[in-house]
This record gives C-alpha cells, sequence and structure tokens, in this order.
C-alpha cells in the first residue's frame, strides 16, 4: 500500500478532545488501533463511511477533518 | 521475521514426516506440542507488550502460515518417501493422516491461545484479505497450470506412475500451499504498514 493522496488532521483533533488516545478513537468508530495509526499516517485511505464516523466522533465535516496533499489531485 | 518462520515451520514438518517414517508410528503430537508451548510464550510476550501486540486477524494469519507451513512441509515429505504408487490405508498413509490431523489440531489449540477476544475486524483487514486472495488466486493457478501440463503431457515418465491417491495429495499440497500465499501475502502486507506508519 503506497502512501494515500488523502491527508488529515486526525492527531491534531485528537489533542483539542481532550488529548483522545487512538485506542478510544478507534474504539468509538469501530475499528482497530492499527487502523487509526495507518490512517494518521496516511498509509490507508478510510472508505467514504469510516471517514464520515470519524468526522463525525470530532463534531466536523469530513472535508475539515480529510485534504488531498496537493491540489493536482483534485484534477480528473 | 516472516521468512524465518515459514522456514522454521518447513524444518518442523520435515523433521516430524521423518521421524515419523524411522520410528513407524505418528509423532505429530511432538509438533502440536511445539505450536502450544510456542503460542503460550508468545500470548505471554503480546500480554506485555500491549500496544505493539497485533490484532486478531494478523495472530490468526501467524498461526495459519506455521500450521500450513508444516502440514505442507510433512505432507512432501511423506509423498517423497512413498513415491508416486502412494496407496491408501497403508500404515505409512496412516501415519501420515494421524499426523496431519494432529498438527492441525494443535494449530487450531494455538490460536485459542493466542487470539485477542477483544479484538476488532475492520475494513483495513478486509481490504488485505482481498489483496491477498487475489495473490493466492495466481499462485493457486500457477499450481494448477503446472500440474495439468505434468498430467496431460508425461505419459512416459514418473506422472503417468501417479496412482490417483498421489494425486490427490498433491491436490491437497497445492491447496495447503495456496493457503501458504494467502497468509504471507496478509503478514507481508500488515508489517509494511505498521513500518511506514511508524516512519
Amino acid at each position: 500500500m503506497t502512501k494515500s493522496p488523502v491527508a488529515n488532521h486526525l492527531r491534531r483533533l485528537r489533542f483539542e478532545h481532550n488529548e483522545m488516545s487512538q485506542e478510544a478513537l478507534a474504539k468509538r468508530v469501530g475499528i482497530a488501533r492499527q487502523t487509526v495509526i495507518a490512517i494518521e499516517a496516511g498509509q490507508y485511505a478510510p472508505s467514504l463511511e469510516l471517514a464520515m464516523r470519524l468526522a463525525h466522533v470530532f463534531g466536523r465535516r469530513v472535508d475539515d477533518v480529510f485534504f488531498w496533499r496537493n491540489s493536482t489531485s483534485t484534477k480528473g | 521475521m516472516l521468512f524465518s518462520a515459514l522456514l522454521s515451520s518447513f524444518a518442523l514438518g520435515a523433521a516430524l514426516a521423518w521421524a515419523s517414517t524411522l520410528a513407524g508410528y505418528p509423532v505429530g503430537w511432538v509438533g502440536a506440542l511445539i505450536m502450544i508451548s510456542l503460542a503460550t510464550l508468545v500470548r505471554r510476550r503480546w500480554r506485555l507488550l500491549a500496544d505493539l501486540a497485533p490484532e486478531s486477524p494478523e495472530r490468526k494469519l501467524w498461526v495459519c502460515l506455521v500450521g500450513a507451513s508444516a502440514v505442507a512441509a510433512h505432507l512432501a515429505v511423506i509423498m517423497l518417501v512413498i513415491g508416486p504408487s502412494m496407496q491408501m490405508h497403508t500404515p505409512l498413509m496412516h501415519i501420515l493422516g494421524i499426523d496431519s490431523w494432529t498438527l492441525v489440531a494443535g494449530a487450531l489449540l494455538a490460536y485459542l491461545l493466542v487470539r485477542d477476544a477483544n479484538s476488532r475486524s475492520d475494513e483495513r483487514d478486509q481490504l488485505i484479505a482481498h489483496q491477498a486472495r487475489g495473490f493466492a488466486w495466481r499462485v493457486q493457478f500457477g499450481f494448477l497450470s503446472a500440474l495439468i501440463l505434468i498430467l496431460g503431457f508425461g505419459e512416459g515418465g514418473r506422472a503417468a506412475e501417479l496412482s490417483h491417491p498421489a494425486i490427490a495429495h498433491l491436490l491437497i499440497l497445492v491447496l495447503t500451499l495456496t493457503t501458504i500465499a494467502d497468509c504471507a501475502h496478509s503478514l507481508r502486507a500488515y508489517r509494511r504498514i505498521a513500518t511506514e506508519s511508524a516512519e
């Protein structure tokens, strides 16, 4: 699995939410802790459903949490 | 790590088959005992290193890889010893059957020991499993194609001497090797993601 073109603010959001642990976030959305680690490191791009669940935990929209690494990636 | 686990398991299966052949009675229980003892040690280590310990899907793959490799090597050695005219219900075939099922039982018990009951399987596990299935399918296709060519065109050689039980056991070996390919591919993916995420 190569580096995902989609990056995210999960690490920052966790710290802004009482320094929520990766394990706690994983439990909230029903995934493994290793998956949270992989998403934060950009090694795994979550499905839309999982991205929405993750954003929901922090009360944000999906595009507040996830973004393209560079703008050229959005061009069709 | 993956390569050493594969080699050790192949060596264990081959050694057990060799020992059973020399002794004239099944010694597969030694292999099962080794797997259970290793699982006990690994469980203790994973409990101590809770944060670094793999989740249940990965643990299952490790046990599957070790068990299938031991069974495959055991089967391959017994087949080499018996030769192409293999027949069912002979003393050596009974040893092969008892040892194989004992090793499978040992692997199941080992999995019960190392599994994490609270662990979660998610979409990343499914993606890794899906990619591994694709790889395993190609491996199986390769083995079956080779077997088809050998059986179809090997009229005069040793292929012509292959009995029905020998062909059946060759197919079992292909299935076991496919399982090993599946487990190895998945474990490599888990390792790669973990390493790249840590960088």
